[in-house]
């Protein structure tokens, strides 16, 4: 979603300071706050940690919301893509050449797994952090345009700086992709780099949790205008999720709760756009409803039945349902790049705008 | 549509799609009931069949087929107990080197493991030895009293010719663990006389 950094042209500040700090909400603040600005997770980190990395739902539990959050916020791309009024027009190769390369692409890392299995599983695992830091970032800027703060260039790249520092710490840490794909096993045996990496990872930790803060005060004190905080929350949350969660097998959680983020901007989007449309006849509900139906019958069909095909062509079980998972995420990422631009002929503009704060 | 050159291509990947979704769902019917799960539960759960119709091969093999597409610990760990009782020692290595190579594991029982692999690996060569006492000095550097990774260390020393570095590991491999005859053995070697 970082494109929607294109929207954060200047706007005149016309809101007080406090509904100005608080951000100018989608829907409302405990929605807001709660679901798109990570709120909820932050709330179930909590939980997580103060019972040791113990599981807050019953194990048997986590397949279901996996299904409902992560499953489906996949493949809402996909429908949001598909559904978006123009978008064969607009953007023919990811509408209609992409799916079939994509099949190619998943068809030959399936039948190469042992060789190129590997580097597609790591591309995605790379790519993962990038793209919820995109997210951060560009949800930032929206809520930041939204709520009458005109960032500057210069803290536009700042703020791109303070999102992507949990991916930069992903990429460095994690351990089967980043720099751990890209570079040499033997690198990562030196004991002479033991030391460093550790200080290097407390660096970054320091940086993830406190660049928020500082940036919510540089705005300020640069350009006399307050960053909304639910843009801090995002940024924090997303630190969460990688430098937190981590340790406590939380790359499922993380994945649940960019999965929530992530379904309730896009049927935000998706609702207004339809009700735009001149031909409209339903109501918000409607649309809702439709859209997240529709997400979770292609995540179901995407994650659970594709995998199962390919087992009819006599691949195995294994190498199918990794190198699916891997080819949707890569897929989802790429489709996200361009779903979320807004150009000044897109409706993604429009409804960024809607009731924001005008230049006088 | 009519305006796109993608317009062909579009359509064979919708009835490419649609193809393998049907093929998928005929499949599916088979297992219903079966809940929407995580991926890596999933291959596991398939690995785990495996394992308890006591076919430890076809488990070892899809265990190792995710663990080159997937390093990570949890199925390398596991990789390494299957391959064990499949008496797949290549594999077993295979995991154990991934483990330790990349430092994804601080278990000395790791590194001490792959050092009696490769010690006990029928092709060794001299030029195996530094890598079998450098793992073995990392076992040792995170738990300085096991005696089997004393005396296996004072192997790969006596095999080098490192006579006496390789008594004093005996000595210390006797000391935490009397009754290990095979360091009472090597002890003996290297007292005598070459």
């Amino acid at each position: 979603m970082s494109r929607a950094a294109t929207a954060s042209q200047a706007a005149a500040v016309s809101l007080p300071p406090g509904a100005a700090l608080r951000g100018k909400m989608f829907v409302n603040p405990l929605f807001d706050y709660m679901l798109i600005g990570g709120g909820f997770s932050l709330v179930v980190s909590a939980a997580l940690i103060a019972r040791g990395g113990a599981s807050i739902v019953s194990t048997g539990l986590i397949p279901y919301i996996v299904f409902v959050s992560t499953m489906a916020h996949f493949a809402s791309s996909t429908v949001r893509l598909y559904s978006k009024p123009g978008a064969f027009r607009s953007l023919p190769f990811l509408t209609m050449g992409l799916p079939l390369v994509s099949l190619v692409v998943l068809l030959v890392a399936i039948r190469f797994a042992g060789q190129l299995g590997p580097h597609m599983q790591s591309l995605y695992l790379t790519w993962s952090p990038y793209h919820y830091a995109a997210q951060a970032y560009g949800l930032a800027v929206m809520y930041s345009y939204r709520s009458g703060c005109a960032l500057s260039p210069t803290n536009k790249k700042l703020l791109w700086w303070v999102a992507m520092s949990p991916f930069f710490y992903a990429f460095l840490f994690s351990s089967s992709s980043g720099a751990r794909w890209l570079l040499p096993d033997a690198w990562f045996a030196n004991a002479g780099l033991v030391q460093p990496m550790a200080a290097l990872q407390w660096v970054l930790r320091i940086v993830v949790f406190s660049s928020p803060l500082v940036f919510l005060v540089r705005v300020w004190q640069s350009d006399r205008s307050w960053f909304p905080v639910i843009g801090v929350v995002l940024l924090f949350s997303n630190g969460i999720w990688w430098l937190v969660l981590s340790p406590l097998d939380a790359f499922v959680w993380a994945t649940i709760f960019h999965g929530i983020q992530y379904m309730a901007i896009v049927i935000i989007f998706h609702m207004r756009e339809q009700m735009l449309q001149p031909q409209n006849t339903r109501g918000p509900v409607f649309h809702a409803v439709k859209f997240y139906g529709l997400s979770l019958v292609l995540g179901y069909g995407l994650f659970r039945v594709l995998p199962l095909a390919f087992t009819t062509v006599g691949f195995d079980l294994v190498e199918t349902f990794f190198l699916v998972t891997a080819a949707i995420n890569i897929h989802h990422f790429v489709v996200d790049a361009f779903i979320w631009r807004l150009k000044p002929t897109d409706g993604n503009r429009a409804i960024v705008r809607e009731g924001s704060p005008v230049a006088a | 549509m009519a305006f796109s050159p993608y317009k062909g291509i579009y359509w064979l990947g919708v009835a490419l799609f649609a193809a393998l979704l049907v093929a998928g769902v005929v499949l599916s019917i088979g297992q219903s009931g079966h809940p929407p799960d995580l991926t890596t539960n999933f291959v596991l759960d398939a690995i785990d069949d495996g394992v308890a119709r006591g076919d430890f091969t076809e488990a070892t093999a899809r265990l190792r087929m995710a663990a080159v597409i997937h390093p990570q610990p949890p199925l390398l760990v596991k990789l390494v107990e299957v391959a064990e009782k499949a008496g797949d020692r290549e594999s077993q290595v295979f995991a154990l080197r991934k483990l330790t190579s990349m430092r994804l594991t601080e278990d000395p029982q790791a590194y001490l493991k792959l050092a009696s692999l490769l010690l006990t690996d029928p092709a060794r060569t001299a030029a195996d030895l530094p890598e079998i006492e450098d793992l073995l000095r990392e076992s040792l550097g995170r738990n300085p009293r096991n005696a089997m990774a004393h005396n296996n260390l004072a192997v790969a020393l006596l095999y080098q010719g490192k006579r006496e570095e390789a008594a004093r590991h005996f000595a210390e491999a006797l000391r935490l663990d009397p009754s290990l005859d095979s360091a009472r053995r090597g002890l003996e070697q290297t007292r005598r006389p070459s």
